[in-house]
């Protein structure tokens, strides 16, 4: 079955993301742009998690991804004049993310340990501890399973299917052709599933 | 187009209504979306971590050591760049006016100055009135130096010329160990 794919195909979802962005981001990033250094910091605080969510992704170190983070967000403000559109805001800082973790990867600077120190321990309901201890258990495989991705890969997952951005946006932020994306999320998810096959056939569970 | 179907990232009615009746018919492709909907459900499901509370206040802080990093390397580079100015100009000056390195430059001033050697010959109180009195004031004493050295150096030639002659066939330092050698002659006589 052959079918063309091309941009004005995908232009609703994509329209519908950008033309939604927080009026009051746009305004943060305006005064911040002319030295609000206030505005600046509800700027952090509106997006540090999703930034620590990327970075800790890829970088599976507790600490090396909170001092990521840190940098991503002060080269951001270093940066901030170069940013045309500040409703781009979010997409352009996750694009200064990837490239820093890019850079990172050439030098060798990211350290890979277990994932599991990463992630924080969530509540368990007393009621019913089995099915969620089970629910627990499959959400740090799922996890494990997106860090054993190749880098790009997991990246890709993590911004479509966690921080919901369009293929026009993520092809924004990677600097790669829309097609690249979508053909880049279909091997990743065969991945994945290859991996998750795997890991919970060993654990006893379905997935 | 499996994947963009999956995400919704289909806008074309058309497209998409050919794609799902092409997954009623094709039990391969239908997997393959099933696959794609059920992972991307999965990572959906993943509950994001926070970062530590401290975050803002780590951020803030750095932003506010780098400007104060970047007022102190702006003023640096001032500074170096003023310096650096300073000593090609001094240079510059240097090269116009006196250019020591050049054949004949102290031969092709007048000989009608014939001053005698001075330390300082100061205009005013404080020192040289102009740099081309300092010029002509160093060119005088470089002359005074050339003349002793002019002076100085026929002798000097025939002193060593004196010391190291070899027409007799021997030197000073040859007559060391003849002498040597008598001594201990006599030496030896006289312990007979």
């Amino acid at each position: 079955m052959a079918l063309v794919f091309s941009a004005e195909l995908m232009a609703d979802r994509d329209a519908a993301s950008t033309a939604t962005p927080l009026p009051i981001e746009a305004e943060l990033v305006a005064r911040a742009k002319q030295g609000d250094d206030e505005a600046f910091a509800q700027l952090v605080s509106m997006f540090q998690n999703r930034v620590f969510n990327f970075v800790v992704a890829r970088v599976r170190h507790r600490q090396q991804a909170e001092d990521v983070t840190q940098e991503v967000l002060v080269k951001a403000y270093f940066s901030l004049n170069k940013l045309r559109e500040p409703s781009k805001f979010k997409s352009w800082l996750f694009s200064i993310a990837h490239n820093h973790l890019r850079d990172l990867m050439r030098r060798r600077k990211l350290e890979t340990t277990d994932v599991e120190e990463c992630h924080t321990e969530h509540y368990v309901d007393p009621d019913t501890p089995e099915k969620e201890m089970k629910r627990q258990r499959t959400r740090e495989t799922v996890w494990n399973a997106l860090v054993k991705l190749k880098p790009e890969q997991c990246e890709i997952l993590v911004l479509c299917d966690i921080e919901g951005l369009s293929y026009r946006e993520i092809a924004e932020i990677m600097r790669v052709p829309l097609g690249t994306v979508q053909s880049r999320i279909f091997y990743a998810r065969r991945k994945l599933r290859v991996i998750l096959t795997t890991e919970l056939s060993y654990l006893g569970d379905e997935i | 187009m499996l994947t963009a179907l999956a995400d919704g990232e289909i806008a074309d009615d058309r497209m998409r209504e050919k794609l799902q009746s092409h997954l009623d018919g094709c039990e391969e492709c239908r997997n393959e979306y099933a696959l794609q909907l059920e992972m991307k459900s999965k990572v959906s499901e993943l509950e994001p971590d926070a970062a530590p509370p401290s975050m803002i206040t780590r951020v803030m802080a750095e932003i506010s050591h780098r400007q104060r990093k970047r007022v102190v390397w702006r003023w640096s580079y001032a500074y170096a760049g003023a310096a650096a100015i300073v000593t090609v100009l001094a240079v510059l000056g240097g090269t116009l006016f006196v250019h020591p390195s050049a054949p004949g430059v102290y031969k092709s001033l007048p000989e009608t100055a014939p001053a005698p050697l001075t330390l300082s010959r100061p205009s005013d109180a404080n020192g040289y009135g102009s740099f081309a009195e300092l010029v002509v004031e160093r060119h005088e004493e470089a002359r005074e130096l050339l003349k002793v050295r002019d002076e100085w150096t026929p002798e000097l030639e025939q002193i060593v010329q004196r010391l190291s002659d070899e027409e007799d066939g021997e030197s000073l330092y040859k007559e060391l160990p003849e002498e040597n050698a008598e001594d201990e002659g006599e030496r030896a006589a006289e312990e007979e």
